[in-house]
């Protein structure tokens, strides 16, 4: 009985220990993944994806980052950020700001900005 | 005991994993990690002679790409620049300090090392052929593209803005928007500098 016992205490140490490295393994605070093809997306918790928008509003608690993951053929421009082929790259925000440029990876092929408060 | 043991070392294991994600550099400027492996290029001077931009020890860079009939963001990058250095003291003379034209068919080698010797003579104005633009282009991942004017020769070329420091190992660590002022390049120039 007591073996069952310690059995299962320390199945519970070991699920606690994965769910408080999950919960609180650092993440992105946008993460955006430009699959072949180049439209690009965010992913965000619970495996919810959505479209790229025009303007992505990031809080700024400690310092956020924005992680591009392109695994299309050709380099990508999303606001003052970019990705070259087959790269995964972080980038830090320092400070509040807005941050704009062409975008490359968007349907309309336009501008993406980045509003960080 | 034991099951106590093993709380303990599930602590120890999640602070340091929690040591190990703090542990990046935290730059004033836009941090880029992992930092990007940048190649050497070659541009030859308005006198014949040859310039890489080949890592030097001790010798970090700031790079910008521009052009000089810029109206705007590269005539107010340059003048951050100025400010930069003069901020550095001593110091700024490690730094290189590389404009590099994204207009070659307008700037030759002598009109973009004039350009960037109107800001300070210590900033290199570069312009190489199109192979050699495209080429430290792609390596930084910019782009420009022109923008039809007036006349043939009156023509705009939109192009980035934001201004790259690569460590004097080559690799890209950090960049600053444009008109972010100069403190954060400064902030991480000075660690870079030590």
């Amino acid at each position: 009985m007591s073996g069952v016992t310690r059995a299962a205490q320390l199945t519970a140490v070991a699920i606690g220990t994965a769910v408080a490295v999950m919960v609180s393994w650092p993440r992105p605070a946008v993460d955006i993944r430009i699959p072949p093809g180049g439209l690009a997306q965010i992913h965000k918790s619970f495996w919810r994806v959505t479209a790229l928008p025009e303007t992505i509003v990031v809080a700024s608690g400690g310092r956020p980052r924005v992680r591009i993951s392109n695994t299309d053929s050709i380099a990508h421009r999303l606001g003052l950020f970019s990705a070259a082929p087959g790269e995964t790259v972080e980038y830090t925000l320092p400070q509040p700001g807005t941050y704009t440029g062409a975008c490359s990876a968007h349907p309309t092929r336009e501008t993406l900005t980045f509003v960080v408060r | 005991m034991r099951h106590l043991s093993l709380v303990r070392a599930n602590v120890a294991a999640l602070l340091g994993l929690a040591l190990v994600a703090c542990g990046e550099p935290n730059w004033r400027g836009i941090g880029i990690e992992p930092a990007r492996d940048i190649p050497a290029f070659r541009f030859v001077r308005s006198n014949g002679d040859t310039l890489s931009t080949a890592p030097q020890d001790g010798r970090p860079s700031l790079v910008f790409f521009g052009y000089t009939h810029c109206p705007d963001v590269c005539p107010v990058t340059l003048a951050d620049w100025t400010r930069a250095k003069a901020a550095l003291g001593d110091k700024a003379n490690r730094v290189r300090w590389l404009f590099v034209s994204v207009d070659p068919a307008r700037d030759t080698p002598m009109v973009a090392e004039a350009y960037a010797k109107q800001f300070d003579p210590a900033f290199l104005g570069l312009s190489g052929d199109s192979a050699t633009t495209a080429g430290i282009q792609q390596a930084f991942t910019v782009a420009s593209y022109e923008t039809p004017g007036a006349t043939a020769v009156d023509y705009l070329v939109t192009h980035a803005s934001q201004s790259f420091l690569v460590d004097d190992t080559g690799q890209l660590r950090a960049m600053y928007s444009f008109n972010s002022g100069v403190d954060a390049m400064v902030s991480d120039l000075q660690r870079l500098l030590r």
